[in-house]
């Protein structure tokens, strides 16, 4: 899932201070499972910018909104009217939905309410960390399924480096060394020996560093 | 009217409501585990004075996880509200037990928010004017 967590909500309200009709749109799916914009979110934020307007004593209406997906412009389209009729949206969607809204309404101020952060997934209770990097030449089958351009704090390859101690990684005792792990899993496997071989050096125009990426499916063409 | 909003399990002094004071709205819960944040946000939406969780003592409740859940749910809803500058100790919790006296213990809470309300920057949110539809 896209992993998000808020704005600090100070930087939110000086944004939408100019604004006397704001909606806060939130995304039932990803950022819902990580708590940063479901529908819960969306009515604690409002809740609180109703609260903070009002000490200011700016006289703005605030009203929630949830989409089941904002990244599919056939679900933002129900909620259209209703979003047309205000002065701004504080989208709290990755920045995927942000965009989908800003596409779909360009006159209005579409503002992000949430900084997105990864892909990831619930490692403990209350805890998500990057699992997917989406550098677009997967490497999982070579790595008992331990992404090393996600994990590894160096992306290396062929790990570990020789920062790595009890299995963790140099950056902070907080951060698992991926290689170790990726040996552990290995070992356990009785896959040890694959190891001995050299993952060669990866093609990176699949990743961001090749420009914006798209992928066409020319079987879903209409 | 500004009113303090108790929320209360009713394990924690029965189903009925408990509070004549007319300051006071009571809402009683099958479980104070069912307490949200939003519960404890509109509340001071409202412009109402504080909010007060009544809650079995951890150990005790019969849901078992249900009293640890709403005092994360209120811990939570202290650090919202804290930024937007409602002073966090607008929200009180009780652990209820047999021989607690839960009347002097709200006027207690009264006497705190008193306190509270002397200090103009501490004062509780205006609830806006609402429109009639």
């Amino acid at each position: 899932m896209i992993v998000a967590q808020r704005k600090p909500l100070a930087d939110i309200i000086a944004k939408l201070e100019p604004y006397r009709k704001i909606i806060v749109a939130g995304c039932e799916t990803c950022v819902a499972e990580c708590h940063a914009g479901g529908k819960k979110e969306v009515e604690l934020l409002a809740s609180q910018l109703r609260i903070a307007f009002n000490r200011k004593m700016i006289p703005a209406e605030i009203s929630e909104l949830t989409i089941e997906r904002q990244c599919e412009p056939e679900m933002i389209e129900p909620a259209a009217e209703q979003i047309m009729a205000h002065d701004a949206v504080l989208s709290i969607a990755c920045g995927v939905g942000v965009q989908q809204l800003a596409e779909r309404f360009p006159g209005l101020p579409v503002l992000p309410g949430l900084d997105t952060t990864f892909m990831g997934a619930h490692s403990s209770p209350a805890e998500w960390s990057e699992r997917c990097a989406g550098c677009g030449s997967c490497v999982l089958d070579l790595t008992a399924g331990i992404c090393p351009i996600a994990r590894c704090s160096k992306s290396l390859l062929n790990g570990p480096c020789g920062g790595s101690h009890d299995g963790k990684c140099e950056v902070s005792d907080d951060i698992p060394c991926a290689w170790a792990q990726i040996v552990e899993r290995m070992a356990k496997n009785g896959k040890l020996d694959q190891l001995k071989q050299i993952i060669p050096a990866k093609e990176w125009n699949t990743a961001r560093d090749g420009g914006t990426r798209r992928i066409i499916h020319e079987e879903a063409a209409p | 009217m500004k009113h303090v909003i108790v929320y209360r399990c009713q394990q924690c002094g029965g189903r009925k409501k408990i509070f004549a004071d007319s300051r006071v709205r009571e809402f009683v819960l099958a479980c104070s585990g069912q307490l949200e944040p939003i519960h404890i946000l509109r509340a001071f939406e409202d412009g109402n004075f504080g909010v007060c969780l009544v809650h079995c003592d951890p150990g005790a409740c019969r849901t078992l996880s249900g009293a640890r859940a709403a005092l994360r749910q209120v811990n939570f809803a202290r650090r919202l509200l804290e930024e937007v500058a409602v002073n966090p100790g607008r929200v009180r919790t009780i652990a209820y037990h047999p021989g607690c006296d839960l009347h002097s213990e709200i006027n207690l809470f009264f006497e705190q928010l008193k306190h509270l309300e002397e200090h103009p920057s501490e004062a509780a949110p205006e609830a806006p004017e609402r429109k009639l539809t």
